[in-house]
């Protein structure tokens, strides 16, 4: 008896192997095509000084020496210093402002349906679109932002975009709003995956609402809040895209983070070994500390 | 009484988010003199529908870019539905040899920066002659791997007792994921479909990249056409934007119902 | 509550439907690839010419903008009648500045093929470099072509070859609002005399803040920031290479520049432009400023009533000048050039040609050419002159800012080792210093810092 259903689960195992492979097989050709394969030739591109030379004719290898240079090229440590501070303000910005709305918005409002999608909305606006918003919001001198601020007795209200040390702090909070609807829609999606009983079970034994946080909620959407995490850490590192709409990396260079140097290194001064070289090591950090929160993942990430 | 205090911060937090739209409405219906006019008036005066009508112009072929963003959507959103979800429950649920290697390496692709990868991607797409077609955006947005992330998250946290059954019962792995799997997964899958959806339809750079053509380019690089040919002809433009976020409010309005608690979480007692 | 879904639901489906079918009335080309609707039908599809030569279509890189204004049809026209056997096919580029650049160059390097790009004489090195653009040189020999006496001066080298034919200048002239001189009584300037000074005059006396006037418009590009220096032609590179920001006359045109909003305050000032993101346009598109420095291209623009209607009228000066009956003013080239990816490089060579001959017959630009006659010349402003007949401005007076033998044209932009660079520099910096974040001596210090790295860089780059 005991080996038959020995044999049997060796053999569903195996099974489970060969399913596992066929269901990613499709994904992963075109995972290949459309994502490795640049990646790969881009780890090729770093070890180059390719500078948009048509035919590739004129590249040379240049095996580290791109690598070498960022350590002293003071437009790149800048960057990545700055990258890091922004990505210190918005990670904990972003999380903490959507799971506080989330919650907010799980529990029974009036009007809850509309205001769930007056939140969500600048999340599928363009870019331009809140860039020139804001603008108008945090003028200097007419804005009602720092009209208000002066009316409160603030005598030199901030130049926000404008600013030199204001500039990455103005920059993360427009985008921590604008990212709030994705957020929370998220984190709502893992809050109704909780189910009720426990909570039921968890007040009949005189738990009180923050254990009942702390005990139920926490643990069960920690999936969701690892992902998110992630996603949240991933967003400050490529986030080219909102400051080059709100600053365009200034003033100065006060803005510009990482992305928008790489950019500048690829298509303003066309040096596209280094920008690519730069890239990396991008990536590699942020690969690093996704390996880092994986690992961590069993302290604190509870799966069923 | 409690409802009515959360009920007002969440308000406000609406109003605030609010504000960019009704600044685009608003300017939609104003002739682009009146947009910047300080300070902002909410009711436009002049009221004017020309802005509305002018989109629809012999040069510019707003209906047709409306129609190929709508087409790109739909065969992304099918790919992905079919590939992502199954793929997702493979890493989630199913045990293989090198699973969580390869699903770091699949991670490691959202690594990289657009950019850094642009030109690769470029002569990749011309050498499969997926340039100027709508596949060169549809099929690289099929494959994205953010959501089988988002997917397999979801998956882990069904537990496993209510599949171990089923399965040693004999029940095939894809009956499984058919038939228990899914329908628990509705508020993910869900997620899924909401914003694949809003990340294609507002895509920018990839049609601007990979399409030329202007009759098969997509809404949003055609609503900054607005931008370029009159020199910065915000009305216009506003009046692009406000019809292009149409479908993408009517999404969400409707995607809402699988947020609200209510739907099955039951059975896993049972 | 559920019922708002469910609708909400139907009525996506519905508008979904809808989108998917709204394209399908729409004439789309027959395989234009990139052409507007409206583009010139020209020889190509209909009447051939009876020894019908074989008709070789050129893809010409265009922004959307360029390839809507008519000034351009006309002129891929007027190149298409000349030669004869060629066709002129707009590669329409939804964007402008850097998203222009960033797509032209993936697309050549990526080894698409284009035939004829438009350059400025500072764009075209960076091409050059990167090999996206073919030198001249052979062809030009091969025809016994002379540009020395068609071009002259106009003609730049790079690397002792050529890359560009120069089509047209534009100079920075000062535009004015004759109807804000009328109202404050100030005589409107005069090309013999007019210097900084008296600009600087005029503006105090036309501008009245509290109705939102001001005298002076300028914008945040980097010659603003260096206008008097680059006048007086000081040099931005030491003999020994690296950069000469350290000289007084940067610091005292950085200085003028900046005190123009925040001190004199006839200008919207720096924080103010950039927080409403004032248009490069607003001297058009209002009634507010008295006086605007600006490329002869801005004139141009004027000129189309359509797009900027006004109901005062404008007068067009010589750039202000730092000594008077001085004739520095700044200005650059602009011309095409043969994309390395061509398959047709000779008859792109001959558009090139055709568009660097001919442009300047088209009312409203100004030629590269050296060797046009009087008459010609004058034929030049005489539309202008009838395009702005509203205005009341004559030829002398347009001659004199902008075409005059006697004027001096110094580069409007940098060029040399680390120019792109120090180009955003001299702005990011002198952003900072505007907004009154640094002060002039930490500006200049940082600037001839960063501007000496980027020299080197450039230099030591493989």
């Amino acid at each position: 008896m005991k080996k038959a259903a020995l044999a049997r689960s060796h053999s569903l195992r195996r099974q489970e192997q060969w399913i596992g492979y066929g269901f990613i097989l499709p994904f992963t050709i075109g995972f290949i095509v459309f994502q490795l394969a640049p990646l790969l030739s881009s780890v090729a591109i770093s070890l180059t000084n390719l500078s948009f030379i048509s035919n590739l004719s004129g590249v040379k290898f240049v095996g580290l020496q791109n690598f070498i240079s960022m350590a002293g090229d003071e437009q790149f440590t800048g960057a990545l210093w700055r990258t890091i501070y922004y990505c210190f303000l918005f990670v904990p910005g972003v999380i903490a402002a959507s799971l506080f709305f989330a919650f907010l918005i799980n529990r029974n409002l009036y009007l809850r349906s509309s205001i769930r999608t007056a939140i969500f909305m600048p999340y599928v606006s363009n870019m331009v679109a809140i860039a020139v918003v804001w603008a108008l919001l945090l003028d200097v001198n007419d804005g009602p932002v720092n009209a208000l601020l002066r009316a409160l007795g603030v005598e030199n209200p901030p130049l926000w975009l404008l600013g030199e040390k204001t500039a990455i702090p103005s920059i993360v909070m427009i985008v921590v709003w604008q990212n709030i609807g994705f957020f929370m829609i998220v984190f709502l999606a893992a809050l109704q995956n909780v189910p009720n009983e426990l909570y039921e079970a968890a007040m009949i034994d005189g738990a009180g609402g923050f254990a009942k946080f702390r005990r139920i909620t926490l643990p069960l959407i920690s999936p969701t809040t690892f992902l998110l995490t992630i996603t949240a850490i991933i967003n400050s590192f490529q986030n080219f895209g909102p400051i080059q709409v709100l600053t365009k990396g200034g003033p100065g260079a006060a803005s510009t983070t990482l992305s928008v140097n790489i950019y500048q290194e690829s298509f303003v001064h066309y040096r596209i070994g280094y920008s690519t070289a730069q890239a990396i090591v991008m990536f590699v950090m942020i690969l690093a500390i996704t390996v880092i929160q994986w690992r961590g993942q069993k302290k604190w990430v509870t799966y069923s | 009484m409690r409802k009515i205090i959360v009920t007002s911060l969440a308000a406000l937090l609406g109003i605030v988010n609010l504000f960019p739209f009704i600044f685009m409405l608003s300017s939609s219906f104003k002739p682009l003199g009146k947009i910047f006019e300080y300070p902002f008036r909410l009711v436009p005066e002049p009221f004017i529908w020309d802005n509305y009508k002018g989109i629809f112009g012999e040069q510019y072929k707003f209906a047709l870019w409306y129609q190929n963003s709508a087409v790109m959507v739909v065969l992304t959103l099918a790919l992905k539905c079919a590939i992502v979800s199954i793929t997702a429950y493979a890493f989630a649920r199913l045990r293989f040899r090198g699973r969580d290697m390869i699903f770091l390496l699949f991670l490691a692709a959202l690594m990289l920066p657009g950019d850094a990868t642009i030109i690769q991607r470029y002569v990749i797409y011309k050498v499969l002659h997926l340039t100027d077609t709508v596949w060169a955006i549809a099929l690289p947005a099929a494959f994205d791997v953010y959501f089988v992330f988002l997917l397999r998250q979801f998956f882990l946290s069904i537990p496993f007792e209510l599949t171990e059954a089923a399965i040693i019962d004999g029940c095939g792995h894809f009956r499984v994921f058919y038939r228990i799997i899914l329908p628990l997964a509705k508020p993910a899958l869900m997620t899924m479909i909401l914003f694949s959806f809003v990340w294609s339809w507002n895509d920018f750079t990839n049609p601007f990249i990979f399409i030329t053509n202007m009759d098969k380019q997509m809404l949003t690089v055609g609503i900054a056409m607005f931008q370029e040919m009159k020199s910065q002809n915000y009305a216009l433009q506003m009046a692009a934007s406000s019809l292009a976020l149409i479908p993408v409010v009517l999404l969400f309005m409707f995607s809402q119902q699988y947020f609200i608690k209510g739907i099955a979480t039951s059975g896993i007692k049972g | 509550m559920m019922a708002i879904r469910r609708s909400a639901g139907l009525l996506f489906a519905g508008v979904l439907t809808v989108a998917l079918t709204a394209g399908c009335g729409t004439n789309s080309e027959p395989s234009a690839s990139g052409g507007i609707s409206g583009t010139p039908q020209a020889s190509a599809s209909g009447s051939k010419p009876a020894d019908a030569k074989e008709v070789v279509v050129l893809k010409y890189a265009l922004s959307a903008d360029q390839a809507s204004r008519q000034s351009t049809k006309d002129l891929m026209a007027l190149v298409e009648k000349k030669l004869g056997n060629v066709k002129l096919e707009p590669f329409v580029i939804p964007g402008e500045g850097v998203e222009f650049n960033k797509k032209m160059t993936i697309s050549l390097m990526a080894g698409d093929e284009m035939d004829v790009l438009y350059q400025n004489a500072t764009t075209y090195q960076k091409f050059a470099t990167a090999n996206l653009i073919e030198p001249l040189d052979e062809l030009i020999a091969g025809e016994g072509y002379d540009i020395a006496s068609i071009y002259g001066s106009s003609l730049s080298k790079y690397n002792d070859k050529i890359y560009m034919l120069p089509a047209f200048r534009d100079v920075h002239v000062t535009m004015y609002n004759k109807g804000l001189f009328d109202a404050a009584d100030v005589p409107y300037p005069d090309n013999a005399t007019w210097t900084w000074d008296k600009y600087v005059e005029a503006a105090k006396e036309i501008t009245k803040l509290g109705k939102g006037v001001y005298g002076s418009y300028m914008l945040d590009w980097d010659n603003y920031f260096l206008l008097q220096a680059r006048q007086k032609k000081v040099p931005e590179y030491k003999p020994d290479g690296t950069s000469n920001y350290d000289d007084p006359a940067f610091a005292e045109s950085m200085k003028f520049y900046a005190d123009l909003g925040n001190e004199l305050k006839v200008q919207p000032d720096f924080i103010t432009f950039k927080s409403k993101k004032m248009p490069w346009d607003a001297f058009l598109t209002t009634d507010n400023y008295g006086m605007f420095v600006v490329g002869n291209w801005a004139v141009q623009s004027a000129m189309d009533k359509k797009q900027y209607p006004r109901d005062w009228k404008m007068g067009v000066a010589i750039m202000p000048q730092v000594d008077e009956g001085g004739k520095a003013v700044m200005g650059i080239m602009g011309g095409y050039s043969v994309a390395s990816t061509s398959k047709h490089k000779k008859e792109a060579y001959e558009a090139v040609k055709a568009l660097a001959e001919l442009q300047w017959t088209l009312p409203g630009n100004i030629p590269a050419r050296v060797d046009l006659s009087d008459e010609e010349i004058n034929s030049i402003f005489q539309p202008m002159v009838e395009g702005l007949a509203d205005d009341g401005i004559t030829v002398e007076e347009l001659k004199d800012a902008i075409l005059s033998p006697s004027l001096d044209i110094v580069s409007e932009k940098l060029v040399g080792p680390g120019m792109t660079q120090i180009t955003s520099l001299i702005s990011s910096e002198g952003e900072l210093y505007a907004t009154k974040q640094r002060t002039l001596e930490q500006t200049m210090k940082e600037l001839k810092e960063k501007a000496d790295k980027a020299i080197a860089e450039d230099q030591s780059a493989p």
